[in-house]
């Protein structure tokens, strides 16, 4: 009874949680991956009003609003207002862009959003909703003791059903989100505006996020979390994928299910699970994820054949063999130089940059390359480290060796396969969910795993068995292979786990994670120890080079167009003979092994394996920095690397710096510097204008220098050397070193066109010869002037991708 | 500009990227008239309505409604303004009920009880099923439901892109014999059909559309061995 | 070995939610020839290709390639047997140039393993680079091969989607409205192309177009779809001549 009516009421959260996320996307077509965050936001401000008395708003009174009032203005006006607010300045732009910027953006916002909490509302203080009614109102329903708040929930789930179903269904701007959903153009044709349509349901949208946030806090516990809150409405995803984040009613089911499914594992049945089993915890936390990867594997797909997958509009020029080995030497030239003048703290941070620019080198591969897309990045790296470590202790004197490498990249590799083959079969935002959901059960079961018992447990065992042979179902297309391979793979597994077992119970190991992190020791290669921070940031500098080379070079090799065909057109590849589950699979394991590399170097340049630093966030955080800079480039993985690790940071220090040196500036630096931390995720934001990143105009304006400015550019090169020297030489600090370095690197692009307009006026010229119309020629928008959603549609059926030319071909799609 | 036109367009140009689909096309509808362009497939004749209708934006070349020059006018600005396209094939919205499809059109500024009152009376059918989802009605009831819409809301112009699309011909005739009387009224109409034969009885005029341009123009009549030719070739 | 049935369609079906796009559809291209498949729009040819080349599978019916069952195979698979097709919405590889989108086809030809007995076991490898500029040259692209697709005009790229298909020497090729978007002069050229592959190289056409000169022009027999049924069966004159043929372009007379 317990379990049916806590169970009851965990779903009626998600429930809350979900149908506002699926009435954002069946609307507006692009999944709030914000909800959460957005949801948490307005629970602080809720808290604000309801409970801090001297809160800084202005305009609205001091002191403790009561209940009604404050989930009145929270509700009615601030979340509708952020809604509004978000839908016109963000969301409206991404109706025509490409899945993976569709796909960032709301990452973005989730990222923003956390960023701002922590800066409006210190993570340090304590910040608790108490439960509506307060903690004493209790009642006993069929032996349950159950809160008011309990019942408050339950009735606001209930309502909203109703409530949402009245909305739908019997008000015209109800029934105008459904049409929209149905045909947009055609509501268009209506005389309707779908935009404003789009624009209420986001509206309503956050109101019920924050509906969401202030009900399910007191429920957690009462206290305010950014992140926790903002995980937790991630785990309505899988109610919402229920209804494939379409179907209201489904979704409730999804929810209840969730609900009932989360509330079983806290429960532990018993023989399952261990009494003393800190797993069961972290299973509960890891349910939903779980169940959002079977939702995900289980539902009917948009089917791969026919479709195409990405429509990309991103164009990336590729450098030759030649240019690639010339830079990737003149990095570790640069960085070897930097590090005979850098001070200690700067060369930690350098090196935390290079260390992630590796790992994000993995997604450079999958998202750049080859068009797919994963939120586990951070996941497969935390792995990689794991078996770092296990593989060489952590005394202080032990130290990795090349085999351990080998040994930590070819498991993460299978572990990527193993992720990889469930997935092929997803694309787009649900494979982004699945890996999302991959990413949070290996940080909730592994990274935080305390257990003290040498075994694994039957309940795992049966996960992992399920897990797999569902996996290889879904991976194997042709029926008679498939029952094959679930048999080998099931027994296999069954094998494999039991061996660990008994050996678990022999070996070493207490734990795979004790003490809740894995202190990694640092690399000892051809005799070189690379524990001394110089000589490591060396290491990272030669690694990342070999491996950038590396990447352009398998880009331009049969594989990497392979890799660009099948991002470009699946359907024409399979067509010409092409095994694309096979091409996936082997491009998944590749990227899982260089994430596998990079996060065994950072784990040893940031000298441990921790949850947060290998969590779902950083992983957001990675992919979204590395698609604003240029997912098809290696220097976008390192100008996202060095985003990641090093210029925000450096901002933040520098501006803090400012701030302490300079009394009167103190108020002004304090805000630069949290607005400094917000800054990353507000450029995420702004990239619906630019999906092909900023680097690619940087190039283009580079190229220009190098073809008619090449004595600039020698020039501005000996200015940096001298500098250098001076630098080195103690004639000038190192302040004065940056300022010019960043200087120049920011200016002489810039002067290049300044200095030549003549190629500006070329190729406009060419341009606009090709196209007698006397219309902006389609290569020059964007460049000349700012993307507009017409522009974009013009560009799809340029390159052919508008579906309306093709009736028989959309049916195979529906 | 000819004020006795309802619809003018002058040496219009319009393209997909750098697929040129109109090439240049002239074509009046003049008050009250029933016009249809003929044609065979990917001549441009859907085109020619998605530019009318403000989907597709023009190359070159003016295109007035009443008198009026309209480029670069949005969809449901033109929707409001009486010029009502019911696209080919898809008319409606599956997962709404009839009634629901109905009051979509009030957006255009009629009330739902008006609409809902005109529409049954010419269609008792639909009547009859005004709580069923529109994706379950039989085909002809679709185009049906379209077409209730799109008259409801009295538009000054109507554009009809391939009624017969999938219809069985004793339907399709059905629902031109309505058009024919809607036109009657005074509606100025312009529509598109590959199946020629299906019109060629009830319109004014004739354009046959080849290659982007109006290739031929006149009377019914004149027109049907010029069709044979630009169907099936010489 | 000409006049054979090469690829055939035998009581196709699909339906797409109670409604019949395909319905008992026969099709029967042989070895050598050109087959053409015309029909209204909407009459549901792409919906055939789809079926034939396994991107879609159909409610019912099978396909049956040079005398076998391929119903059950993976598209990519009936590619390696010798399937090969263009699409009428185009489905270049728009990242690439029109060099590597023919180089990446041979390039992926050759991952073929050793699959099927109808080609004998074990494929054999091409030299990618020198297929690559015979085909250029065959196709007449040798000047824009370094062009990015993505600038180059719609006639054109349904040229290099025919060279991308050629290049893994298929036995039967699938043209999806090749002339939509060309200009008569490459119409012309095009026509021209398709006669000396198919006389040179006998390779076997199943050609979907609504230009009928073309069709006319260079069909050896022709399907006509309507309504998702096949409704003549012939040659050029006689599909002319049909009355059917007639009413199903023009619709049945009213009066």
């Amino acid at each position: 009874m317990n379990l049916l009516i806590n169970g009851l009421i965990t779903g009626a959260v998600f429930a809350i949680a979900a149908s506002g996320l699926v009435v954002t996307y069946s609307t507006s077509g692009v999944f709030n991956f914000a909800h959460g965050a957005l949801g948490m936001l307005c629970a602080y401000v809720y808290w604000d009003l309801r409970v801090n008395d001297s809160h800084t708003w202005p305009l609205l009174p001091k002191g403790h609003w009561p209940a009604p009032l404050a989930l009145a203005f929270v509700l009615l006006v601030f979340a509708p207002l952020i809604g509004a607010l978000l839908y016109r300045v963000v969301i409206r732009g991404l109706q025509e862009t490409s899945e993976i910027v569709k796909l960032v953006v709301p990452i973005s916002v989730l990222l923003a959003a956390i960023g701002l909490a922590n800066w409006v509302w210190k993570p340090t203080d304590s910040h608790s909703i108490q439960p509506f009614f307060g903690a004493d109102h209790k009642v006993t329903v069929f032996g349950v003791v159950l809160l008011w708040h309990d019942l408050t929930i339950l009735l606001v789930a209930v309502a909203l059903a109703i409530g949402l179903r009245l909305l739908l269904y019997r008000t015209r701007v109800g029934v105008s989100m459904r049409a929209v959903v149905d045909d947009r153009p055609l509501l268009e044709l209506n005389g309707a505006r779908p935009d404003r349509v789009s624009l209420v349901s986001w509206m309503i949208g956050v109101s019920l996020s924050a509906l969401a946030g202030i009900l399910i806090t007191p429920f957690q516990g009462g206290s305010l979390s950014s992140t926790l809150l903002t995980l937790l409405v991630i785990n309505a995803f899988a109610a919402a994928m229920f209804g494939r984040l379409r179907n209201l009613p489904l979704t409730f089911v999804g929810a209840v299910v969730l609900g009932f499914a989360t509330r079983m594992a806290f429960e532990r049945p018993t023989g399952l699970m261990p009494k003393s089993f800190d797993w069961g915890g972290n299973l509960r936390l890891a349910v939903p994820m779980i169940l959002l990867f079977v939702v995900l594997l289980v539902l009917p797909q948009d089917r791969l054949r026919g479709a195409v997958a990405y429509r990309t509009r991103e164009r990336f020029s590729l450098p030759s063999m030649r240019a690639a080995c010339i830079s990737g030497i003149a990095l570790v030239v640069a960085i070897f130089l930097l590090s005979r003048i850098m001070a200690a703290s700067p060369l930690l941070t350098l090196s935390d940059a290079l260390a992630a620019a590796i790992i994000i080198l993995s997604l450079v591969l999958l998202v750049g390359y080859a068009g797919e897309v994963s939120l586990a990045t951070m996941a497969l790296a935390g792995i990689g480290g794991t078996v770092l470590y296990h593989h060489v202790g952590h005394a202080a004197s032990s130290r990795a060796g090349v085999m351990a490498f080998v040994i930590a990249i070819v498991a993460t590799a299978f572990v990527g396969a193993a992720i990889a083959l469930p997935a092929l079969r997803l694309r787009g935002l649900y494979l982004a969910l699945a890996t999302a959901a991959f990413s949070i059960a290996v940080e909730q079961m592994l990274f935080k795993e305390y257990a003290a018992e040498r075994r694994i447990y039957p309940a795992t065992l049966i996960l992992l068995v399920a897990f797999g042979c569902g996996a290889v179902y879904r991976g194997f297309s042709s029926h008679r292979t498939r029952g094959a391979a679930v048999a080998a793979v099931g027994s296999g597994a069954v094998v494999a786990l039991a061996a660990t077992n008994s050996w678990l119970q022999r070996e070493r190991w207490s734990a795979i994670f004790p003490n809740g992190n894995l202190q990694v020791p640092r690399p000892q290669l051809l005799g070189i120890d690379f524990t001394p921070q110089d000589n490591f940031l060396l290491l990272l500098a030669v690694v990342f080079a070999v491996l950038g080379v590396m990447m352009i070079a398998l880009r331009r090799s049969a594989y990497g167009r392979r890799l660009t065909a099948m991002k470009n057109s699946p359907a024409a590849c399979a067509t010409l003979g092409m095994n694309i589950v096979r091409l996936k699979l082997s491009v998944f394991m590749i990227s899982a092994a260089i994430a596998g590399l990079g996060g065994c170097l950072f784990a040893q340049e940031i000298g441990a394996v921790t949850s947060d630093r290998f969590g779902l966030f950083e992983s957001m955080t990675m992919l979204m920095l590395l698609v604003v800079a240029g997912a098809g480039y290696v220097s976008g993985g390192l100008t996202a690397g060095l985003l990641y690790g090093a210029v925000f940071v450096a901002l933040e220090s520098i501006i803090a710096k400012l701030g302490q040196d300079y009394s009167a500036v103190h108020g002004v630096s304090a805000w630069l510097v949290h607005f400094t931390a917000l800054l990353p995720a507000l450029i995420g934001i702004g990239l619906g204008r630019n999906p092909s990143g900023f680097l690619h105009d940087a190039f283009a304006r580079w190229r220009t220098m190098m073809r008619d400015a090449r004595a600039m550019l020698v020039a501005s090169a000996g200015v940096e050397l001298l500098v250098w020297f001076l630098a080195f030489r103690h004639t000038i600090n190192n302040w004065t070193f940056a300022i010019v370095t960043a200087a120049l690197v920011v200016l002489v692009p810039q002067l290049g066109s300044v200095l030549d307009p003549s190629a500006r006026r070329r190729g406009i010229k060419q341009a606009v010869d090709d196209d007698a119309g006397g219309a902006m020629p389609l290569e020059l928008i964007g460049i000349d002037r700012a993307f507009t959603a017409q522009d974009l549609r013009e560009i799809d059926r340029g390159i052919g991708l508008d579906r309306d030319l093709d009736r028989g071909g959309e049916r195979v799609r529906a | 500009m000819s004020a006795a036109s309802a619809l003018e367009l002058r040496d219009v140009r319009a393209a997909y990227g750098t697929i040129n689909v109109l090439r240049g096309v002239d074509l009046a509808v003049p008050y009250g008239s029933l016009v249809a362009l003929l044609g065979p497939n990917g001549g441009g004749k859907s085109t020619a309505l998605r530019v009318i209708a403000g989907q597709l934006p023009t190359t070159g070349g003016d295109v007035f409604v009443a008198g009026r020059r309209v480029n670069g006018a949005a969809p449901d600005e033109l929707a409001r303004r009486g010029v009502c396209l019911i696209p080919e094939g898809k008319g409606i919205f599956p997962n709404l009920t009839v009634r629901e499809n109905l009051w979509m059109a009030t957006h255009s500024g009629t009330s739902l009880m008006e609409i809902e009152e005109i529409a049954y009376a010419r269609f008792p059918q639909l009547g009859q099923r005004r709580r069923q989802l529109a994706g379950r009605l039989s085909g002809g009831e679709q185009q049906m439901l379209a077409m209730a819409r799109a008259l409801a809301t009295n538009p000054s112009l109507l554009l009809l892109d391939e009624l017969s699309m999938g219809l069985a011909p004793i339907v399709v005739e059905q629902l031109y014999e309505i058009v024919a009387q809607v036109a009657n009224e005074g509606v100025s109409i312009l529509v598109v059909e590959q199946f020629a034969r299906a019109v060629l009885g009830i319109v004014d005029w004739v354009g046959i559309m080849l290659r982007g341009r109006i290739s031929n123009f006149g009377a019914p009549a004149a027109m049907e061995a010029e069709l044979s030719t630009a169907y099936l070739g010489e | 070995m000409t006049g054979e049935s090469l690829l055939v369609a035998e009581h196709v079906t699909v339906e797409f939610g109670g409604n019949r796009a395909l319905s008992e559809v026969d099709l029967d291209a042989r070895a050598g020839e050109v087959t053409g498949l015309i029909g209204p729009n909407g009459a549901g040819k792409t919906t055939l290709f789809n079926v034939i080349t396994g991107l879609l599978s159909p409610t019912a019916g099978r396909i049956r390639f040079d005398g076998r069952d391929v119903s059950r195979i993976d598209t990519h698979k009936r590619a390696r047997l010798g399937i090969a097709r263009t699409f009428q919405r185009l489905e270049l590889f728009t990242d690439l140039t029109v060099r590597d989108n023919l180089r990446v086809a041979g390039e992926i030809r050759n991952t073929w393993s050793g699959f099927g007995k109808g080609l004998g076991g074990r494929v054999r490898r091409i030299n990618v680079a020198h297929e690559t500029e015979r085909v250029l040259d065959l196709i007449g692209l040798g000047a824009l091969a370094d062009a990015d697709v993505s600038t180059i005009p719609t006639g054109t790229a349904r040229v290099v989607e025919l060279g991308r298909a050629l290049m893994i020497r298929p036995r039967v090729l699938l043209l999806d409205e090749p002339a939509s978007g060309q200009s008569d002069d490459e119409t012309r050229a095009f026509t021209h192309l398709l006669r000396r592959l198919v006389r040179d190289d006998g390779l076997s056409i199943l050609l979907v177009e609504h230009d009928m000169t073309l069709v006319m022009d260079v069909c050896d027999r022709i399907h006509v779809l309507d309504f998702g049924e096949v409704i003549a069966v012939g040659t050029p004159d006689d599909v002319r001549r049909d009355p059917r043929v007639h009413d199903a372009y023009l619709g049945t007379s009213t009066s």
